[in-house]
């Protein structure tokens, strides 16, 4: 029993060796002013008409989507791509697209549905295999699994 | 009048420059009210009596930059000064371990002579204050014993601290007395219960029902490799050792950036030697000993799994709380329980400083920044991803 516990212990210490530096949760974006990506999407100045969009997007592609060109970590999770789309005057929805490889991808759907619920506070206000949609503030939050190891993410003005 | 003086020489300084020189505060203590109450520190999100804050801006020392400077407050006056002036985790950064070698081999000779350089440096000046200075052992564990000189002027005590190739550090204290002790004032009077009782009497039940320690220092570990000696650190200074983060990492050898055969568990145990202290430890994370423990008013260490969407979880619910502490964390079903970080994520260390037993939640403190104080999780969850877990004791 001695030689077991001994053995569990030493390889337990064995593990302070790939200790995390301070700076390892920080995405690019919102870093200057401090805002996360969630906030500035559930910001009801963001789909205000005429408004900005935060960050650095590339210019629309053929179908008028947006681009993220930075790094964004949203709801805890790295995003894959970050997608907006615009009407003549204001932002209609931001796409946040999380993709996960290996055993992670099973839990990826859990992960980010957590995620959101721990920043909006509440669960998802309706809930079915295809989709959970919780509410912020005067936004829509819209998560689906979208094949293996891909959840998207929809932030939408509440009507 | 002179105080008045050189109060006003430190505003200046502190208003026309992004950058503080502490010099002043290094030459005597009249200027310490004037830097005490300046808005370069940390503000402590906890109570206490005895409170430990971080220089916020860039700062320099007899024309040097420093690596970090912090401060010891007792009832809102500096105590002690710490003033890093070299330190090899900051000057290299976090070094993957996969890569300490070609680290070692490329900039280590740098850091050498650099190393040489301030020290040198460093006591030039302090002999010019302060004569030639006292040269001590301090510790008396193979892993924490280190070399030092005690200079005295000016009615304080300076302690500089030196780790060959790994570290330059001055203490500046207010009662000379304390420069050549490893152990604060109240830990070195010899009754035991008389410490039991200090220690005890920063444990808190707050409103809520809280059972808290008042008064924990966070010591920032910045962009090094140093959650484990940091958790150290604020667990010891919190305990009566005046170590610091970087005497921990000097003493484990975390070199060139990396813990690359690092000797963080001889250094842990080294450490509860030098403070007098029992240290039980275990390899799982057990809520009713942890409880005995910070009753006692030590905080617990644990080691476990990390990972950025659940520290994301705990850290917006610990502002919800913060806001409305009806806010309850759900209670982990199974599905939850498949995403927490147990065999797979990174490995960090956590200061555990309170719980509530009724709502099944510790309360931890990461070695980041104030804002990384008292955060929460449910007990089911720390106990599944903890691997190693720390109990001091008197």
């Amino acid at each position: 029993m001695r030689i077991l516990f001994t053995s569990l212990f030493l390889a337990a210490l064995a593990m302070f060796a790939s200790a995390i530096p301070q700076t390892i949760t920080s995405g690019t974006f919102g870093s200057a002013a401090g805002l996360s990506f969630e906030q500035f999407a559930s910001a009801r100045t963001t789909w205000a008409p005429g408004a900005a969009l935060a960050g650095s997007w590339s210019p629309p592609a053929a179908d008028g989507a947006r681009t993220l060109a930075e790094t964004a970590v949203v709801f805890g999770l790295p995003a894959a791509e970050v997608r907006a789309e615009e009407s003549r005057d204001r932002l209609t929805r931001l796409r946040v697209v999380f993709r996960e490889s290996g055993q992670e991808r099973r839990t990826l759907f859990t992960r980010v549905t957590q995620g959101i619920a721990a920043f909006t506070g509440h669960p998802a206000r309706t809930e079915d295999k295809e989709a959970r949609v919780f509410r912020h503030e005067q936004t829509q939050i819209r998560a689906t699994p979208a094949g293996e190891g891909e959840v998207v993410v929809e932030f939408t003005p509440v009507p | 009048m002179k105080c008045a003086l050189a109060a006003l020489a430190w505003g200046v300084v502190q208003a026309g420059a992004q950058e503080i020189d502490f010099t002043p505060g290094v030459r005597s203590t009249e200027t310490w009210e004037a830097i005490g109450q300046s808005r370069v520190w940390s503000q402590p999100h906890t109570p206490g009596a005895r409170l430990f804050r971080t220089c916020l801006v860039p700062a320099r020392v007899f024309g040097r930059g420093t690596a970090s400077i912090s401060g010891c407050f007792e009832n809102g006056r500096i105590a002690s000064l710490t003033i890093v002036l070299l330190d090899s985790g900051a000057w290299f950064g976090y070094v993957p371990d996969d890569q300490q070698k070609a680290v070692a081999a490329t900039k280590g000779p740098e850091f050498a002579k650099l190393y040489a350089e301030t020290v040198a440096a460093v006591r030039k000046e302090l002999e010019a204050l302060g004569g030639a200075g006292r040269e001590v052992t301090l510790g008396t564990t193979p892993w924490l014993k280190h070399k030092a000189v005690i200079y005295n002027y000016a009615g304080l005590g300076a302690r500089l601290s030196l780790w060959p190739d790994q570290l330059v550090k001055l203490t500046l204290f207010r009662d000379p007395a304390d420069a050549p002790q490893l152990l604060d004032a109240w830990r070195r009077a010899p009754d035991r219960a008389a410490q039991a009782r200090t220690l005890a009497a920063n444990l808190r039940t707050s409103a809520t029902g809280d059972r808290i320690i008042d008064g924990l220092p966070v010591f920032p570990q910045g962009d090094r490799a140093y959650c484990g000696v940091s958790a150290l650190a604020m667990a010891m200074r919190a305990a009566g050792l005046a170590l610091d983060t970087e005497d921990f990492a000097a003493g484990a050898g975390i070199r060139y950036g990396s813990t690359q055969k690092s000797h963080i568990r001889e250094v842990y145990t080294a450490a509860a030697r030098e403070a007098g202290l029992g240290l039980a430890h275990g390899t799982r994370f057990e809520f009713a000993r942890a409880q005995q423990s910070i009753d006692a008013g030590f905080p617990v260490i644990v080691f476990r799994r990390w990972d950025q969407q659940r520290d994301y979880v705990h850290t917006t619910f610990t502002q919800r709380y913060a806001a409305d502490p009806t806010s309850l964390l759900p209670r982990p079903d199974a599905a939850e329980q498949k995403t927490w970080p147990i065999r797979e994520g990174f490995m960090h260390a956590s200061v555990i400083n309170g719980y509530h037993s009724a709502r099944r939640e510790v309360i931890f403190s990461e070695s980041w920044a104030e804002a990384a104080r008292n955060r929460r999780m449910r007990v089911e969850e720390m106990e599944a991803t903890c691997y190693l877990a720390y109990y001091p004791r008197l």
